[in-house]
């Protein structure tokens, strides 16, 4: 094995930077951790361009030299969060670098870790999902696969492929990035960083990630919410009384004024940090807080335009939610909400305009009456049932302005078609036709099907007279009552029937109805 | 916007502190003085985690009181960490603060 020289340095170095430079915007769209103000790449660039210039600038005689030009100018040069953290990684690199005429691959290995584990140091509480833990995977993998004996190009590419793995779960760590539905800004930029660099390695192709960006939303969960001070009397001095100290937490600081010690801790567990300063000394004074709340309160956003929802069934609040409904109020056929909870659920919703989706025709008159009773702006859209909101919700713009908003989903609307399949409950007389008492009905619009034999078969009379095109999408919500199983069985029925439409089916858990089902 | 909002000083103190925080660089917040910082703490929502705040002539001064790591670019962390906690104020608040940064020291990990 060839051992890697200044050249190799400079060479790397080099193409890495060019790579980052090539990918600034890709890397920049995705920053919203911790200022979503879209310059990770080019700060990055700026500091990686700072070490080039120093590099050029001394002419190192070895590889040790390269690696104190990268350090200098990174450190002077360092621009962003990510560029200090890259300074730092290099600084760490340079302690196992600095001196050596060359290196073998194990000992770049080394650096890296050792560079990693600097980079951990200078932060409290060091934030997973972000660039130390992507920098930390690669170096891991690249110094694992090193000590198998794989070659330099092979532990190298391995250690790309795990690093694209880790990259790709940063969203599951630090919810920000989940929630903006993206990677880790900072992160990317050293995979690209290192991308760049394997070309200095090996001609082989590396795989180039499609990384999509959204805008950010913003909403801290935090971590450690309770935010505690305990005020101890005690003899031990900071060491003994840390000694066994292994809570989860951050932001720990420890002060003392003679035999009077104070402790600052956020922590998940108040419980258990108490109990443990209990044992070593007289607790003076406790104090807990729960900074999530505040926080809660001050990073509620406020919103263009809020969404209310009436709603019964485990599955359509689901669905409703995922549509973008901010909040459902309880209610439905024979179980009516009243204005009051429709208006207490107007105002929970940080916005000042209000579309409400009543959902059922007994429903319009009760949200009509909170356009009175609230400083907001109220809109109510006639819908007679959950499909309506459901499909409005899915397809309309929601970044149109508030009159176009309403514009649009009355237009929707009126081209969607419920058919609700229920069992009547006692005889009756409709447009003529009589309905026993515990007949399956399937009502549609004004008109209104019957049968004896199962909720199924009258579902499929009543479709049966309706136009229906090709091409139409064909919605079965089935209710409570009725098994998953069941319902698949229904569905595959009706698309026997009806070939050329498209048909899906989900849960609504709705009680009373056997099936919701929506044509569109 | 009808009516008036309240936000207390201790939200103010705890929006900057986790700021600090997350701030890559810092290591710690340093009490300005030992002392002061054990009789403060009977009254926990005065200033007593390195992180002052002073309402002045309608505007609200934040004065970190931070350790570094050793070896860093300190003016780009500074640089960073009133970015960051401006943006966090802006975003929760919508208030922009005065921000001033105190190293009281720099420490090798």
């Amino acid at each position: 094995m060839d051992l890697l020289d200044k050249d190799f340095l400079i060479n790397f170095f080099y193409l890495a930077l060019k790579e980052v430079e090539r990918r600034k915007e890709d890397i920049n769209k995705l920053n919203v951790y911790p200022v979503p103000d879209g310059d990770t790449g080019t700060n990055m660039l700026m500091t990686l361009k700072s070490s080039l210039e120093e590099i050029n600038k001394i002419n190192p005689k070895n590889i040790g030299e390269v690696s104190e030009a990268i350090t200098k100018g990174s450190l002077m040069g360092a621009r962003g969060n990510s560029g200090v953290i890259m300074s730092q990684i290099f600084k760490g690199m340079n302690i196992v670098l600095k001196d050596k005429e060359k290196i073998t691959p194990k000992e770049l290995s080394l650096s890296l870790i050792e560079g990693v584990s600097k980079a951990y140091k200078a932060v409290i509480k060091p934030v997973e999902g972000t660039i130390l833990t992507v920098s930390k995977s690669f170096a891991k993998s690249f110094y694992e696969e090193i000590k198998r004996g794989k070659s330099f190009e092979e532990s190298y590419f391995n250690a790309l492929k795990e690093t694209r793995e880790t990259l790709k779960k940063t969203p599951e760590m630090l919810s920000i990035l989940k929630e903006a539905g993206v990677v880790d800004a900072g992160g990317l930029g050293f995979l690209v960083f290192m991308e760049g660099g394997f070309k200095a390695i090996s001609k082989r192709e590396v795989e180039m990630e499609k990384i999509e960006t959204k805008e950010a939303k913003l909403y801290q969960k935090l971590e450690f919410p309770y935010d505690v001070v305990i005020l101890l009397k005690t003899e031990l001095d900071e060491e003994n009384l840390m000694k066994d100290f292994n809570l989860n937490g951050d932001s720990l600081i420890v002060g003392r004024e003679e035999n009077l010690i104070k402790v600052h801790f956020h922590t998940d567990n108040y419980l258990k940090l108490i109990d443990y300063f209990q044992k070593k000394g007289s607790l003076i004074k406790i104090n807990v807080e729960n900074m999530q709340h505040e926080v809660d309160i001050l990073s509620s956003k406020e919103k263009e335009v809020g969404f209310v929802s009436v709603s019964r069934g485990e599955g359509f609040n689901k669905i409703l939610k995922d549509a973008g409904v901010d909040e459902i109020v309880d209610g439905g056929q024979t179980f009516n909400p009243s204005t009051k909870d429709i208006l207490d659920a107007i105002e929970r919703i940080n916005s000042k305009n209000i579309i409400v989706f009543p959902n059922n025709k007994n429903v319009i008159f009760s949200a009509l009456q909170t356009k009175e009773l609230t400083e907001k702006r109220v809109e109510v859209i006639p819908t007679k049932s959950i499909p309506e909101c459901i499909s409005s919700l899915t397809i309309i713009d929601k970044n149109l302005p508030v009159d176009e908003m309403i514009e649009e989903i009355e237009n929707i609307i009126k081209n969607i078609r419920t058919i609700e399949v229920t069992k009547s409950i006692r005889d009756t007389k409709f447009n003529g036709k009589l309905i026993k008492k515990g007949d399956y009905i399937a009502i549609y619009d004004d008109r209104i099907y019957n049968s004896n034999d199962s909720p199924e078969d009258t579902a499929i009379i009543s479709l049966k007279n309706l136009e229906i095109e090709d091409g139409t999408l064909i919605t079965i919500y089935y209710g409570e009552e009725i098994e998953e199983e069941r319902a698949k069985e229904f569905k595959e029925k009706i698309e026997k029937i009806f070939p050329n439409c498209d048909i899906e089916i989900y849960s609504g858990g709705q009680p009373l109805y056997y099936y919701i089902i929506s044509l569109e | 916007m009808r009516g008036k909002s309240f936000i207390h000083e201790k939200s103010i103190k705890d929006i900057a502190v986790l700021s600090a925080m997350r701030c890559y660089g810092i290591v710690g917040l340093a009490p300005v003085n030992v002392v002061q910082k054990v009789q403060k703490i009977l009254g926990w929502n005065e200033a007593s985690r390195g992180v002052e705040v002073i309402f002045k002539e309608n505007k609200i001064f934040i004065i970190f009181h931070v350790i570094l790591s050793k070896g860093i670019n300190i003016k780009e962390v500074i640089h960073n960490l009133i970015e960051q906690t401006e943006y966090s104020f802006e975003k929760m608040i919508g208030i922009k603060p005065e921000i001033r940064v105190i190293v009281e020291g720099v420490k090798e990990e």
